[in-house]
């Protein structure tokens, strides 16, 4: 105990990802913030976002795009249950803006309520995406 | 006795049927791969959700109940003081303690969790399959269903059924067709996709604010083995814990200890909120599992009674050649006589 997370990434289709890391940082309710071993526990919501693992030499193993989800962390044990999860160098933005597209007319046709919060909740899951990865471009051109 | 056309006829035909059944035996048998892995892969989600509600749940009990001992205790002393005394503190009291009193009335559980506190209406969400040709699968939850909703009604329930698959309704109803809110149709149909429990539920908790019913069950097939499924009803609103066999105590005890009032576990955002938010979510996720494991179910019954189909399908085969060749035989003995009885005769 005491040098490793054992950090556990669910989606409700399949365990995503299980991994021993030195560090991981997930993007919490309120900002992104790193697990370290022997944290405090918590139990934090998740905004969507990018969770980094780290291996013990703070080199960055994974980094995955996780859409909003629960992370309940104690006992140097870290379970992400994320809704849906994708590793960053699998995303296609050219999909994820043909799905938003879609999406945007989607929300037009539709008068059903419950349908409407669903599509405004994946507009703002795949805008995130997008933002993230403009955001990661002008990182690299900078 | 039929003709020796005829019996010709019936063994092709019973051999092409032997080929459709044990042909769908296979595509069952592969599906059924595919669904049960799909079962086990969606479960650590499921357990890990419902162990940290409950945690959450246990330690808002407590923490409220932790409150209204407070306030009886208080309540206590007050009234063990003069009057005098009495009339002061109860200022005090008034003064000091109506805001706390408040913030513990907004940590009621949500009614997701405790229910609307009647159990007048009852929504029944049947799942079975779209095709047919898979055994006792869906018979055996309609009965089940049957007996249920005779159950409630003796109990002067109103019931509403949602099904998911269009044999549940077909089964269902020409005895409850006006229970029947609602058939959905085609569920699942490339693999079960979390996403389609997650609208299935916005319908379901839309209907819930509305308070159009108070308690809500899953009624579907628990896939325990290719030759066994079970039925299972399974109550979703409010919240019960459903796989207390698969989390273990011993694993409830140590989650107790580590969120007990004892210890220090910070939440983000309030312990009400994440509860709040989560719940939906846990209801999606009982969908999809049920979903998951109907269709397990579904596949594994398939292909047990189509290797039976093809089992019988063989026997039948055999008894009709044999029937065959008796018949031939009758017939060429029969000409036998006829020749020789003629020559005879001349």
């Amino acid at each position: 105990m005491g040098k490793i997370v054992k950090v556990e990434l669910v989606t409700p289709e399949k365990i995503f990802l299980r991994e021993e890391v030195g560090m991981v940082i997930i993007p919490g309710y309120k900002g992104d913030f790193a697990v370290l071993p022997r944290r405090a526990p918590i139990l934090v919501t998740l905004r969507s976002g990018v969770v980094t693992f780290f291996n013990k030499d703070k080199k960055v193993m994974h980094r995955i795009f996780v859409a909003g989800g629960i992370a309940d962390i104690h006992n140097d044990e870290c379970k992400i249950l994320a809704e849906n999860a994708m590793k960053v160098q699998d995303i296609d933005c050219e999909e994820i803006a043909l799905k938003l597209e879609q999406a945007k007319k989607d929300i037009k046709e539709t008068e059903i309520h419950a349908v409407r919060i669903k599509i405004e909740d994946n507009i703002k899951y795949y805008d995130s995406i997008i933002k993230f990865i403009e955001q990661e471009e002008r990182i690299k051109a900078d | 006795m039929p003709s020796l056309k005829d019996l010709r006829v019936r063994i092709t035909s019973v051999k092409s049927t032997q080929k459709i059944t044990s042909a769908m035996k296979m595509v069952a048998a592969s599906k059924l791969k595919r669904s049960q892995d799909a079962v086990v892969a969606a479960k650590p989600y499921a357990k890990d959700l419902e162990t940290i509600i409950v945690n959450l749940a246990n330690r808002i009990e407590a923490r409220r109940n932790a409150e209204e001992a407070d306030e009886t205790r208080l309540e206590a002393a007050v009234s063990n003081l003069t009057d005098n005394v009495k009339n002061l503190a109860n200022n005090v009291k008034k003064r000091y303690y109506v805001k706390e009193l408040n913030t513990a009335k907004s940590q009621e559980l949500p009614s997701l969790f405790d229910g609307t506190g009647k159990e007048n209406a009852h929504l029944l969400i049947v799942l079975t399959s779209d095709r047919g040709l898979c055994g006792g699968f869906n018979s055996s939850v309609a009965r089940a269903v049957r007996n249920n909703i005779r159950q409630l009604e003796k109990e002067e329930k109103t019931v509403k059924i949602l099904c998911i698959g269009r044999k549940g309704r077909d089964a269902l109803k020409r005895e409850f067709g006006k229970y029947i809110i609602n058939t959905l149709e085609g569920v699942a149909r490339k693999g079960a996709s979390f996403v389609e429990s997650d609208e299935i539920t916005l319908k379901i908790i839309e209907m819930f604010e509305n308070s159009e019913f108070d308690v809500c069950s899953l009624v579907y097939n628990k896939f325990i083995s290719a030759m066994k499924q079970e039925v299972t009803f399974e109550q979703v609103i409010p919240f019960k814990l459903s796989m207390h066999e698969e989390i273990s105590d011993e694993e409830i005890k140590h989650k107790l200890h580590v969120f007990g009032p004892g210890a220090v576990y910070e939440y983000e955002p309030s312990e009400q909120e994440i509860l709040e938010k989560i719940l939906p979510r846990n209801l999606a996720v009982k969908i999809f599992n049920s979903i998951l494991e109907s269709q397990a179910s579904e596949h594994g019954s398939r292909m047990t009674s189509m290797d039976s189909a093809t089992r019988n399908a063989s026997e039948m085969i055999d008894k009709l050649s044999i029937k065959y060749n008796r018949t031939r035989q009758a017939f060429i003995t029969k000409e036998l006589i006829e020749i020789i009885s003629g020559a005879e005769a001349v």
